[in-house]
């Protein structure tokens, strides 16, 4: 009897602890989600982008049409991909480093550093408010303190941000790198589990500032790096407020990002199909640049097994 | 540390228990019913009415007020929503996807792009359930669909694109105030001198669509760039003026004159940003019930503002300007209670009661009984005279009737290509010449009706 | 070498100062133009400081909207941001240990399926995702803004993982031999030491979900449900924008945000078991 009790519990044990069984108890809420928030829509916008699809009405098969017509007879959405491209390879970079930095910086053990931490932090706070909209036409409109800057070091009297294909992406790539918060926090808390004693010993055999910058913080930080460099690269591929409501993918589609190309199509010209498919094609160059990226992964992140 | 994770984690089990009545409290509570007596609506109390518009805060202010008028005489209940004007077409499509709009909505000169979430009101006016009587012929049209009659909905009020300008610059500059029938070539001399003498851009906010379609009008005269149902183009195909006016336009910008595409976006669709209203442009081009809020502004800083008429070709020609109905309330094609609905727009529309509350916000009113009230309440308004004036001149002008107000489903997509690919991209040097923008406009414009008609 | 390091110190100071300044110099723009008559808030008149210091938009600001007052709507925001965090919290927590740290079959495989969950653009999805709650009926309630906070959000899943993987193995085991088993593994040894992250998940969901309008704007479809970011958007308009009182708003909206900052900033940044961990 007893014999067979406890091979019971035993068994029982075995399931419940079983390494599958603990996976899927608590990776059950992504589970779920993923199944009915994610699969169920994305199969729905899969097969719209094959479609002819006016929102309200029945989609209509049009096979592969979408997708020629993207390629061979759209150059917006051609030059939509190429802006894009431009705002990540410059603003996400620019973003990162400055977050790192600022961390690094703020790790200065002083009475202040929870209140330096906290005004470089607000600018994150206010997010793609209108507001920050508004400041931010203001600051580099053709009055404003940027410009009038630039122009008493020599700038061009017709010079401005807004007004010229060239510049106008620039004001966009500042004010996201403006808001690094959430950046500096991870990189922050990142920082915070760098154990002190790593340190105490470089600085023990000498190493200066910089070389523990680069032979500790850098490696340790690695993982959290690749984590902040994929986050911004997906945010930067999908940018949209502040193109929105700071530039409207003007001038001359110089910020029509590829997301807001995608929102013109599906909600103006209600041609959901058709943005269905923009989104698949940014989704395939977003799992490329990402896979790419974690495929070299290995090769510069560190974990401490 | 621990303490604080411990704390969350307690709230976390706590909030998950909450959670439940928490959704239940959201169910709205009832609103008080009281019935006026004597009054001589249908009895609907107790039902519910859906109810969705676009607009600022004060529009919000003012139309919940009535709509609280409403609920207190006829004990119906309206649940309403509203948005900023931007977003309420992606609300819009989503409940259009979703078949859940609402009974009664605000819809706009694009309503043949939603043509099938329309519900016709031909039988409710035939019925006398909306009353037209003293609704003019013409303001009934531009909501009704040319081709089969059916009226889409009934107009909030009117507006039309003018200019307004700031009289003050004028006198400085030694320049003539606009007349009734100023030409391009005195708006483009004006400006220039004004440019000229203050250094200042002349303008900052234009409408291109609006003015190119109104130059095509004028210098065909009589050709509309769509036809007046909005089932094709009218024009013919000569890209001619369409070229001239480009070139106008661009050529001024490239001046100086008008402000460059910087300027244009830092005011954006912040009318009340605009130069004008801090005395450094003279003119701007609007809609005319954007009047009011603008001068408002103005007025702030010591200005005061004038209206004009869109410049012509010839003196003697025709404006190519017309009056059209700003928005409208229209009913949704499949709403369960059209009558209520149909009630509903004929108290919003007709009632003088309610429309002393809205004041003509969304557009000078349509009722002619309405109107007459609100001047007789308001002699002294000069703002709202001054509208009221502009919009009587227009509709005086002999082609305003013929003039378009068709906005086809492609009319958006043209819109934007035209702006953003044709006048941006000969203004940043991509075309040779206007002509040769225009054509490729033209070639491009009939591509994106096929994409339409295909559908 | 003592006067080094106050002159190092010195400028230290005074860098992160000025550099500070500029940044939040917008933030100050906003606050300082919520005290302004709207004329001197754009255009030419505009000034950084207000010549003419007026608090009536705050009132204005607050009644504004229709009939309903800003208490309703911050009430909404902090039920949908209160919850919401919380739920976040406590989901991607297990998703990221389960992911991270237990090896079940399928891992790889839901590993990738939650990138791809990132990756993917918020527009392709929210039309399907619209057509899906409406058809449960639960538009026009908070179910579709809360229940999926509470199904794991990929962004903190993964940002926790990174935590999670860097923690030494060596704790499970002698965890084990402590008595453990898989499950108080997590409470107790995995939860307290991912501390940092789940202060900064706490923190950066809040204000997410505090600054999301898409959701809303789509989900919350009566005005008695408006949030915060919802309403002040009501203040812009192409007939005319209340600066004065939107800035107000913004304002407003910015304290609590801020506030839990500043509450978790001193956990954030004592990291005392992020440092009694390692070594």
């Amino acid at each position: 009897m007893q014999k067979t009790a406890s091979f019971h519990k035993k068994h029982k044990e075995k399931f419940l602890y079983r390494d599958n069984t603990v996976g899927y108890i608590f990776a059950a809420p992504f589970i779920l989600s993923f199944c009915f928030l994610t699969l169920v829509p994305m199969a729905l916008s899969l097969y719209y982008s094959f479609c002819s699809y006016k929102i309200g009405s029945t989609p209509e098969w049009l096979g592969l049409q979408n997708y020629i017509n993207l390629f061979t007879n759209d150059a917006t959405f051609i030059n939509s991909l190429l802006r894009t491209c431009q705002y990540v390879i410059v603003g996400v970079p620019l973003k990162l480093i400055f977050a790192l930095l600022i961390a690094v910086l703020l790790t200065k053990d002083t009475k202040l550093q929870g209140f330096y931490r906290a005004v470089y932090y607000i600018p994150s706070l206010i997010g793609g408010s209108v507001a920050v909209a508004l400041v931010w036409k203001q600051l580099f409109g053709s009055r404003g303190p940027i410009i009038t800057a630039l122009k008493a070091m020599g700038a061009p009297a017709s010079f401005s941000f807004f007004g010229d294909t060239s510049w106008a992406f620039v004001p966009l790539v500042l004010c996201n790198a403006w808001q690094f918060g959430s950046s500096m926090l991870i990189f922050a808390s990142g920082l915070k589990q760098i154990p002190k004693d790593y340190y105490e010993a470089a600085e023990i055999d000498g190493a200066g500032v910089m070389k523990r910058f680069f032979s500790i913080t850098l490696p340790c930080l690695s993982p959290i790096i690749l984590f902040n460099l994929i986050m911004q690269l997906i945010s930067g591929f999908m940018t949209f407020t502040q193109a929105q409501v700071i530039t409207n993918g003007g001038p001359n589609y110089a910020t029509n990002y590829i997301a807001l190309n995608i929102f013109t199509e599906g909600f103006s010209y209600s041609r959901m199909g058709y943005a269905c498919a923009q989104s698949w094609v940014m989704l395939l160059i977003m799992a490329a640049v990402t896979g790419i990226i974690f495929k070299t992964s290995s090769h510069w992140t560190y974990y401490e097994n | 540390m621990k303490k604080v994770l411990s704390l969350i984690l307690a709230i976390a089990i706590f909030a998950t228990m909450a959670m439940v009545p928490a959704f239940a409290e959201e169910k709205a509570e009832g609103w008080n019913n009281v019935n006026a007596e004597g009054y001589t609506y249908p009895d609907y109390s107790g039902k519910t009415l859906t109810f969705m518009w676009w607009g600022s805060d004060t529009r919000a202010k003012l139309t919940t007020q009535v709509i609280e008028l409403y609920e207190q005489k006829t004990g119906i209940k309206i649940d309403y929503q509203y948005y900023d004007g931007t977003t309420y077409w992606t609300q819009f499509q989503a409940m259009m996807a979703a078949g859940t709009l609402p009974d009664v909505f605000q819809m706009g000169n694009n309503w043949a792009t939603y043509y099938d979430t329309i519900q016709p009101l031909n039988e409710y006016i035939d019925s006398g359930l909306i009353d037209t009587t003293a609704i003019s012929a013409a303001m009934l049209a531009t909501t009704t669909n040319q081709a089969n009659g059916d009226v889409t909905g009934i107009s909030n009020g009117t507006n039309a694109r003018c200019f307004a300008y700031n009289p003050a610059i004028f006198d400085e500059c030694g320049v003539a105030y606009p007349t009734d029938n100023w030409t391009w070539d005195e708006f483009a001399a004006a400006a220039r001198t004004i440019t000229e003498k203050t250094g200042n851009p002349a303008i900052t906010t234009l409408e291109y669509q609006t003015l190119i379609y109104s130059y095509v009008s004028q210098y065909t005269e009589g050709a509309n760039f769509y036809a007046m149902d909005g089932s094709d183009f009218d024009f013919g195909g000569d890209t001619t003026s369409i070229a001239k006016i480009m070139d106008l336009l661009v050529n001024l910008m490239k001046e100086g004159v008008i402000g460059d595409y910087g300027v244009q976006n830092e005011i954006g669709t912040n009318i009340e940003a605009d130069w004008i209203a801090t005395g450094d442009a003279a003119m701007i081009m609007l809609s005319s019930n954007q009047f009011q809020a603008l001068s408002n502004v103005a007025a702030e800083n010591g200005i005061s503002l004038k209206l004009a008429t869109l410049p012509r070709v010839t003196a003697d020609g025709p404006s190519g300007m017309l009056v059209r109905s700003s928005q409208q309330l229209s009913i949704y094609a499949n709403s369960e209670q059209k009558e209520i609905a149909a009630d509903f727009i004929n108290f919003f529309e007709n009632s003088i009661e309610a429309n002393e509350i809205l004041q003509c916000e969304r557009g000078v009113s349509i009722n002619s009984d309405v109107l007459n009230a609100l001047i007789a309440d308001h002699p002294d308004d000069t703002v709202n005279n001054e509208i009221y004036a502009m919009i009587n001149l227009i509709g005086s002008f002999p082609d305003a009737a013929n003039n378009s107000p068709a906005e086809p489903t492609a009319n958006e997509e043209i819109t934007n290509v035209l702006k953003q690919t044709y006048i941006q991209g000969l203004f940043y040097g991509k075309y040779a010449s206007a002509q040769e923008a225009a054509d490729a406009f033209w070639a491009e414009a009939q591509q994106i009706w096929a994409k339409y008609e295909a559908n | 070498m003592k006067t080094k390091r106050i002159v190092t110190n010195v400028i230290y100071h005074i860098f992160v100062i000025a550099f500070g300044l500029i940044m939040i110099y917008p933030v100050v723009w906003m606050i300082l133009s919520s005290f302004k008559v709207k004329s001197e808030i754009l255009g030419a008149n505009a000034t950084f400081w207000p010549k003419q210091w007026i608090l009536s938009n705050y009132p204005d600001g607050w009644y504004g909207s229709g009939n309903l007052t800003f208490g309703t709507y911050f009430k909404n925001s902090a039920i949908v941001s209160v919850f919401g965090m919380i739920g976040t919290v406590i989901s991607s927590a297990m998703v990221a240990y389960a992911l991270g740290r237990v090896n079940f079959k399928g891992r790889k495989f839901w590993f990738t399926a939650m990138i791809m969950t990132m990756l993917l653009p918020g527009q392709v999805l929210m039309i399907p995702q619209y057509i899906i709650w409406n058809s449960l009926g639960a538009v026009g309630t908070f179910i579709p803004l809360l229940l999926p906070r509470f199904l794991g959000w990929p962004f903190f899943i993964y940002m926790m993982m990174q935590f999670v993987r860097g923690l030494p193995k060596e704790l499970d085991e002698a965890a084990m031999i402590d008595g453990c088993n898989k499950y108080t593994i997590f409470t107790r040894i995995i939860v307290p030491l991912m501390g940092p992250s789940i202060i900064t998940t706490v923190v950066i969901s809040f204000y997410w979900i505090w600054d999301d309008y898409m959701g809303p704007l789509l989900y919350l479809t009566k005005p008695e449900l408006k949030t915060v970011s919802l309403a002040i958007k009501g203040f812009a308009d192409v007939q005319g924008t209340n600066f004065g009182p939107m800035f107000a708003m913004s304002t407003l909206s910015l304290i609590p945000v801020f506030l839990l900052f500043l509450f978790f900033n001193r956990y954030l940044m004592d990291g005392v078991t992020a440092g009694s961990v390692k070594g």
